[in-house]
């Protein structure tokens, strides 16, 4: 028998499977919003190009950020 | 002598190393069947009677359940533990139970579906045709977005999903987009063809080594080498398989779940 669990302890494994969602997205959205952009100044690919690496590191931040808070902060790390 | 590799649809059957034809190489054209009448085709075939198996296996195993199960009784009670501790009480927590019945279809009804692909006269994966994961994602995404918007609110919902409490102010307007397009386009996306390229591949792979096994099978060097070597890869790839299609299964309906739980609750 498990001891039961909060729903603060079950959200950073959750959090885990968006990794791959938040990444795509960011990707696309920011991907996208370069293109177009890059299509008003005259320079399509590069806005492309732009946007994709600003949605990478958009992205990754935010993964970055969840976890970290999800557990509640690294001081509060539960005794295994 | 080796020839070239020939798509398999045009290739005539018997093709064989030394008839002096290409390697039939498996192409999409081993995911079409002829329909067997109107649209009704052999996925669908093998679909519906998975479905009759799970039904009439679980029906079999809780008729008159008794406090001391019967061998049947414990094999369909271990399934159904699986899914409610294993999956939906660990995602979810204790009021997932009311969901249980329905991750416990989608596990058997993905798993079925997959583990055609390694039943000798069935073979094929049945999720390997795009259709039926998308079906099942597009189900999946109605459930969690009307959960979400039915105990969260329809506004909130939504802002709750694209502002996760606790960010600087101006970070929002970056990271909020994100969010919204990762919950509400991605999600479905992304759960749709992992399982379809999963179960497309791992059919493709066996298909390969399969007709190779066949292909080089003849009385030379090259012949035996290669027939046995494919021989024994067949035999790996469909342990390997039979593990991919259980574990496909486990995490299309541990998505799900997650899903359902973060519909259910808001970020704290």
């Amino acid at each position: 028998m498990k001891s039961p669990q909060t729903p603060v302890d079950r959200e950073t494994p959750n959090l885990a499977w968006s990794v791959m969602n938040n990444l795509i997205a960011g990707i696309l959205v920011y991907g996208v919003l370069g293109y177009v952009i890059g299509l008003l100044i005259g320079q399509a690919s590069a806005g492309l190009a732009v946007g994709a690496v600003f949605g990478i590191v958009a992205s990754t931040y935010l993964i970055f950020f969840r976890l970290r808070h999800s557990d509640g902060g690294p001081n509060s790390q539960r005794e295994a | 002598m080796l020839g070239a590799v020939v798509p398999m649809s045009e290739v005539e059957p018997g093709c064989h190393l030394n008839s002096g034809c290409g390697f039939p190489a498996p192409d999409a054209s081993i995911f079409d069947f002829e329909p067997y009448f109107g649209n009704f085709t052999k996925p669908i075939f093998l679909l519906l009677l998975g479905s009759l198996i799970i039904i009439v296996f679980f029906l079999i195993a809780f008729r008159n359940a008794k406090i001391v199960p019967t061998k049947m009784q414990s094999l369909g009670e271990m399934g159904y533990l699986f899914v409610r501790d294993g999956i939906s009480r660990e995602v979810i927590g204790k009021d997932g139970d009311r969901f249980v019945p329905l991750l416990f279809s989608l596990f058997f009804f993905v798993w079925i579906g997959n583990l055609w692909g390694i039943i000798p006269g069935a073979q094929f994966p049945v999720n390997s045709r795009f259709a039926f994961p998308v079906g099942l994602a597009i189900t999946v995404w109605l459930i969690y977005m009307y959960l979400g918007m039915r105990h969260q609110g329809p506004l909130k919902f939504f802002t709750n999903m694209m502002f996760p409490p606790g960010m600087p102010k101006a970070i929002y307007v970056i990271l909020a987009p994100i969010e919204l397009i990762s919950n509400v386009l991605v999600r479905p996306v992304t759960l749709s063809i992992r399982l379809f390229a999963n179960m497309f591949a791992g059919h493709l792979l066996l298909t390969v080594f399969t007709v190779a096994t066949f292909y080089l099978a003849s009385l030379s060097f090259v012949g035996i080498l290669g027939s046995a070597t494919s021989f024994l890869m067949t035999v790996i790839f469909t342990a390997f398989e039979a593990l991919i299609q259980a574990l496909q299964a486990y995490i299309f309906t541990l998505l799900t779940a997650v899903y359902i739980a973060g519909s259910l609750h808001a970020e704290h």
